[in-house]
């Protein structure tokens, strides 16, 4: 099951990857988005339509001392929906079930945002 | 998605990655480490033999009376010891010194924020409250970390005491997201201090948080 779906404003669509280290966001057209149908790990999805540029973080660690063997861990996903000044995030943390999802509000302006790649922002 | 290569200048700290390769080793992350030691006659550069536990506590730093003192030594296990001959150790050039590039972290991509290096307890990410990650209180952490990617650290750099996930080095220097493949580079050294009273051999673990989209 890919890890998100893209609905364009020309109705045609977009299959993400289904492997967080090939999510496929940045292969993603560089058309309006209409809306976003996103598999939450370990089951569930949301659905969200309205806001104007979406942002994809996945996060990992690397450890330098050779004790983890796999070597790149992800830590967390974050999605990310902007509608005006206004980022909304969603964080679904993989290493700890008890929070799997964290919500917060950013403005713009806030130094994470700023500091985010701007290729990235799609929509 | 980006990857990222631990690599350690064993030949010449004030030369890049991208224009001496050679003068890089890359860390094999499953089975090479760093030892942070005073070193002697036996734990040192070029070894050919892989350092024991009692030749390491041998060789290990001791703690001043009168003043802060810097493990004296960064040593790369080289496992596969095939580096310029059959030696299981190198010493990593400049480290703790006014050195730009002893420790480069090549990317091969673009990510979605800034690179940061962090210091633990393990590989669990969770805690840091050893004696060199400062028992729990970040600023005492004896780790001090310096990005070094556009700039000299300086003489007698002070570094950020790193420990846990808030007090981190940025490695893109503060600027951000990386927009394509780049080498960051910092210097990392280890700082007792002066007449600190609990002797210990503690491994910690340093880490590299970097994302993708």
């Amino acid at each position: 099951m890919s890890i998100f779906t893209i609905i364009f404003e020309d109705n045609t669509s977009f299959e993400g990857g289904i492997d967080y280290k090939n999510t496929k966001w940045v292969e993603i057209p560089d058309k309006k988005i209409k809306s976003i149908f996103y598999n939450i790990p370990f089951g569930d999805y949301l659905y969200l339509i309205g806001y104007e540029k979406y942002h994809h973080i996945v996060e990992v660690t690397q450890d330098l001392n050779g004790q983890n063997k796999d070597k790149i861990i992800i830590d967390n996903i974050r999605l990310l929906a902007r509608k005006g000044n206004k980022i909304k995030i969603w964080k679904f943390n993989l290493l700890d079930k008890n929070k799997l999802i964290e919500i917060e509000v950013k403005n713009f302006n806030d130094n994470f945002i700023q500091k985010l790649n701007p290729n990235f922002w799609k929509g | 998605m980006a990857e990222m290569k631990f690599l350690i200048n064993y030949v010449d700290s004030t030369h890049i990655y991208a224009s001496y390769p050679a003068n890089y080793i890359e860390v094999d992350l499953t089975n090479d480490y760093l030892i942070w030691t005073k070193g002697d006659d036996t734990v040192k550069d070029l070894m050919t033999h892989a350092p024991t536990p009692g030749e390491l506590n041998a060789a290990a730093q001791e703690i001043s009376e009168e003043e802060d003192i810097m493990v004296a030594l960064c040593l790369l296990m080289d496992y596969s010891h095939n580096v310029g001959g059959s030696y299981y150790t190198h010493k990593v050039l400049g480290m703790g010194e006014n050195k730009q590039y002893p420790f480069c972290f090549s990317f091969n991509g673009a990510t979605a924020t800034e690179p940061q290096l962090e210091a633990w307890d393990d590989i669990t990410h969770t805690t840091f409250v050893k004696n060199v990650l400062g028992l729990g209180v970040t600023l005492d952490s004896m780790i001090k970390a310096k990005c070094t990617t556009n700039t000299l650290p300086g003489v007698d750099w002070p570094g950020t005491p790193i420990a846990g996930g808030s007090n981190v080095v940025l490695l893109n220097d503060g600027a951000g997201a990386l927009s394509g493949a780049k080498d960051l580079y910092s210097n990392i050294k280890i700082v007792l201090p002066e007449d600190y009273t609990i002797p210990a051999v503690e491994s910690f673990i340093l880490t590299v948080r970097y994302t993708f989209s």
